[in-house]
């Protein structure tokens, strides 16, 4: 055997490897993009849906206004609900308890500064629906008790890094020009990204110690608790026919925890489809690279084929060896996507959550399953036509191939 | 010993002898370069509308809004001696505050909950040809009418029932207010007003009749010119800082807005090219192994050329010119197609009402066109050095 055979059967080796390489690559790089963009998605939309849990699926929301019709800088005033309607409201059968929570913003003195800080308020014993689901979590110190009109509980941004020097315990804070103590600290709380409301940064007060800076204070929003889950959707349809017939239509916007998530879902849903839609372009040209070399292989045994033809082959079976050739590189080029991008979305989701967000890596088996039957089959549809040609060679010619 | 126009034309003549396979690694390059162009194109059209609409908000015009937040109801109260002192401000021209609140209209028997916003009728000039609020038909509130409201087309059909026509009557918390405008339709996108079909004007005496507790919601601060604005916004973020401490009150100018919707839009873009921009790297990939490939079939011809005396750098600029070349054809077809694509986009977006355009522009085009070469040619970096390398003796026995 002459040095220069060897040296061109192992260049044709190589050669072939240095192609499928090159293929497998660029199959890789499609599915990790899409499997990682899908992976963090889901882990973003679990992350919400976590956050919601908490609050029972008996929950059921009613904010003044109508939400749609925001308009940045306050152009839109929010309903006055009244004292008389939370009563009626806790009177509608399936309706155990009604609890109003109060926001506002104002001034917060402390060891000489001033800081425009958020302050949230509830009657203590409505309370309790914030302590029992985990919403609320104290650090140091104690909850609100029942008529305190002068003890707060601080976030733990408040407690930390808003004001120059530490707010401990049974100090005192200056809010809109009234003092009030720290009775308690809450625990550091992981910011969900998409939410605004970081209660890290937010007081907490009972409503009477809100009516002592704010005379006539209209609730932000209303929490109902149905007393069943089933009757969530009926007990929110009550409340809303109450409202509509009191104050006319769009006076309020009723929303129970159910449809909240199917809200957030959507929306997920709907960015990550985006997303992996463009993330699929790379597939699609990856497929291309797919056919391209599979041409290029049937050309390259031309008469490798004819000989396969000449010893009984018949067309189909050419046609699906390639056609399997082909899958079997979407295959391997979507199992190694796979774990790629599942690692880069753990990566991200790590170091995330290390920086203080809520963000996991969803790892499921529908994307696994999804992504794996997706890159089978787009290696097979780039496969199709190379095999064709592949299966309709005459074998005569082929064989007589240079 | 070879001129570039040779090198060119053997190039093209290369690439059209394996017309599938250049088809193929051509499609994998436009179907990239489309589709980060038309990105990129849809990106620019959204920048462009939200930056028309502050335009038409004015680049002297001063925002103050009370609270930062757009939530809760204990804002800062600016009172009437801060609005003085506003008015006394150097640069200031006008200030208009605005009184919004939420209350509930009666018509026809039917109730429904509207937010009602209100200005001084001298000062309801500031909104002709804001996008917003704007005189659809009928008349502006005139001076010190206090039983005139204009209602936003929305709410004259389809909120109620029976649709309301000027000079109908309606109660508003009770008390009676006759319809003497109705405004036209909003044309705002993102970052620009608020969706004044839903809502209702008053003057500030009509307004006085239903609340008392008038604090304005947002304050439009007009300046002499676009200089004076960075100078006023602070004199007055300073002044409110002061009274009411940092954060009570947030004062920007139409510039700074601009910027800020500016820069989330930008980041928003460069996102999502960056993952389009994958499929241009699969694309190159694609370009290498087609290359790869070439070179190997044209092996004796490479051997051919060494041997008539083409140098090693020659051969390597031989093939990366052709690798170039795909990119550039590719690059060309798909900014086409990119564009085109984009304003297909702009088009349904009109159509279903929002303002949106396709961003055409040389910076584009060329940097598209420059960017398709340069893959083109890194993608072709290592066949093209591979067939430079190649040993001549053996390339000529290759069969």
């Amino acid at each position: 055997m002459d040095t220069e055979f060897v040296f061109n059967a192992l260049s044709n080796l190589r050669r072939q490897g240095v192609r499928t390489f090159l293929t497998l690559i660029g199959v890789i790089i499609g599915v990790a993009a899409i499997v990682s963009l899908l992976s963090m998605g889901e882990g973003l939309n679990i992350a919400v849906e976590k956050q919601f849990e908490m609050f029972g699926s008996n929950m059921i929301f009613i904010y003044p206004g109508n939400l749609t019709g925001v308009a940045p800088g306050g152009l839109s005033g929010t309903s006055k609900i009244t004292a008389a309607d939370l009563r009626q409201i806790e009177a509608i059968s399936g309706i155990d308890k009604v609890a109003e929570v109060y926001m506002t913003q104002t001034w917060v003195e402390y060891g000489g500064q001033k800081k425009n800080l958020m302050i949230m308020a509830a009657d203590a014993e409505d309370a309790s629906v914030f302590y029992d689901s985990g919403m609320l979590k104290i650090d140091e110190g104690r909850e609100l008790q029942t008529n305190d009109p002068s003890g707060v509980m601080i976030g733990a941004s408040v407690k930390n890094n808003v004001f120059d020097e530490i707010v401990d315990l049974r100090k005192t804070l200056t809010i809109g020009g009234m003092d009030y103590k720290v009775v308690g600290t809450l625990k550091q709380e992981q910011t969900v990204p998409g939410d605004q409301s970081n209660q890290n940064d937010v007081i907490f007060m009972s409503t009477d110690g809100l009516r002592r800076i704010v005379s006539d204070p209209s609730p932000l929003y209303i929490i109902a608790l149905a007393n069943t889950p089933e009757n969530t959707a009926l007990a929110a349809e009550e409340v809303e026919d109450y409202f509509i017939e009191k104050y006319g239509k769009r006076s309020v916007t009723v929303l129970s925890s159910e449809k909240i998530l199917d809200m957030i879902n959507q929306v997920y849903g709907i960015i990550t489809l985006f997303l992996v839609g463009i993330a699929g372009i790379s597939i699609v040209v990856g497929g291309i690279g797919i056919a391209n070399a599979m041409i290029a292989a049937v050309i390259e045994r031309t008469k490798e084929i004819g000989l396969l033809k000449a010893l009984g082959a018949s067309n189909s079976m050419i046609a699906s060896m390639f056609m399997l050739e082909a899958g079997f590189i979407g295959l391997i080029g979507g199992i190694i996507g796979l774990i790629s991008g599942y690692g880069l979305s753990s990566i991200v989701a790590i170091s995330g959550t290390a920086a203080g967000f809520a963000i996991e890596a969803a790892i499921t088996p529908e994307i696994t399953l999804g992504a794996m039957a997706f890159s089978l089959i787009v290696g097979m549809g780039a496969g199709y036509f190379p095999a064709l040609r592949a299966a309709n060679l005459d074998p005569v010619d082929a064989l007589r191939y240079e | 010993m070879f001129s570039v126009i040779d090198l060119i034309e053997a190039s093209a003549k290369n690439l059209s002898r394996s017309k599938t396979r250049t088809f193929l690694t051509l499609l994998g390059i436009i179907i990239g370069v489309s589709a980060i162009v038309s990105l990129i194109s849809i990106g620019g059209g959204l920048t462009s509308a939200v930056e028309a609409q502050v335009q038409r908000l004015g680049s002297d015009t001063i925002f103050v809004i009370p609270g930062a937040a757009t939530f809760g109801m204990f804002k800062t109260t600016i009172t009437t001696s801060d609005i003085s002192n506003m008015e006394n401000t150097s640069g200031v021209m006008d200030v208009v505050p605005i009184y919004s609140t939420s209350a509930v209209m009666e018509y026809e028997k039917e109730k429904s909950t509207i937010s009602i916003s209100a200005v001084e009728s001298s000062k309801a000039s500031i909104f002709d040809n804001v996008g917003f609020f704007e005189l659809g038909e009928g008349r502006r509130i005139a001076a010190n009418e206090s039983g005139a409201v204009m209602i936003g087309d929305r709410i004259a059909h389809p909120t109620f029932e029976k649709e309301i026509v000027l000079r109908k009557q309606v109660k508003i918390n009770g008390e009676d207010y006759k319809v003497v405008g109705i405004l036209k339709p909003a044309n705002t996108s993102f970052g620009g007003g608020p969706n004044s079909g839903n809502m209702v004007m008053m003057s500030y005496e009509g307004f006085k009749r239903i609340a008392n507790d008038a604090t304005p919601g947002i304050v439009f601060v007009k300046t002499t010119s676009k200089e004076s604005v960075e100078g006023a916004a602070d004199d007055i973020q300073a002044y409110f800082d002061d009274k009411y401490g940092e954060d009570s009150v947030l004062v920007s100018s139409s510039e700074s807005i601009l910027g800020q919707v500016n820069q989330l839009l930008g980041l928003i873009t460069v996102f999502v090219v960056g993952i389009g921009a994958i499929s241009m790297l699969v694309g190159g990939i694609g370009i290498t192994n087609s290359m790869v490939t070439s070179v190997l079939e044209r092996t004796k011809e490479i051997g051919i050329l060494k041997a008539i005396g083409a140098s090693n750098e020659l051969v390597l600029s031989m093939f990366m010119l052709e690798a170039g070349f795909i990119g550039m054809v590719g690059g060309i077809i798909g900014i086409v197609i990119g564009y085109a694509f984009a304003l297909i986009v702009s088009f349904a977006g009109n159509a279903s009402g929002f303002a949106l355009g396709a961003a055409i522009n040389p910076q584009i085009t060329f940097g598209a066109l420059a960017f398709s070469m340069l893959v083109g040619m890194g993608a072709g970096f290592y066949p093209a050095l591979r067939a430079a390398r190649m040993d001549p003796v053996n390339a000529l026995r290759y069969e």
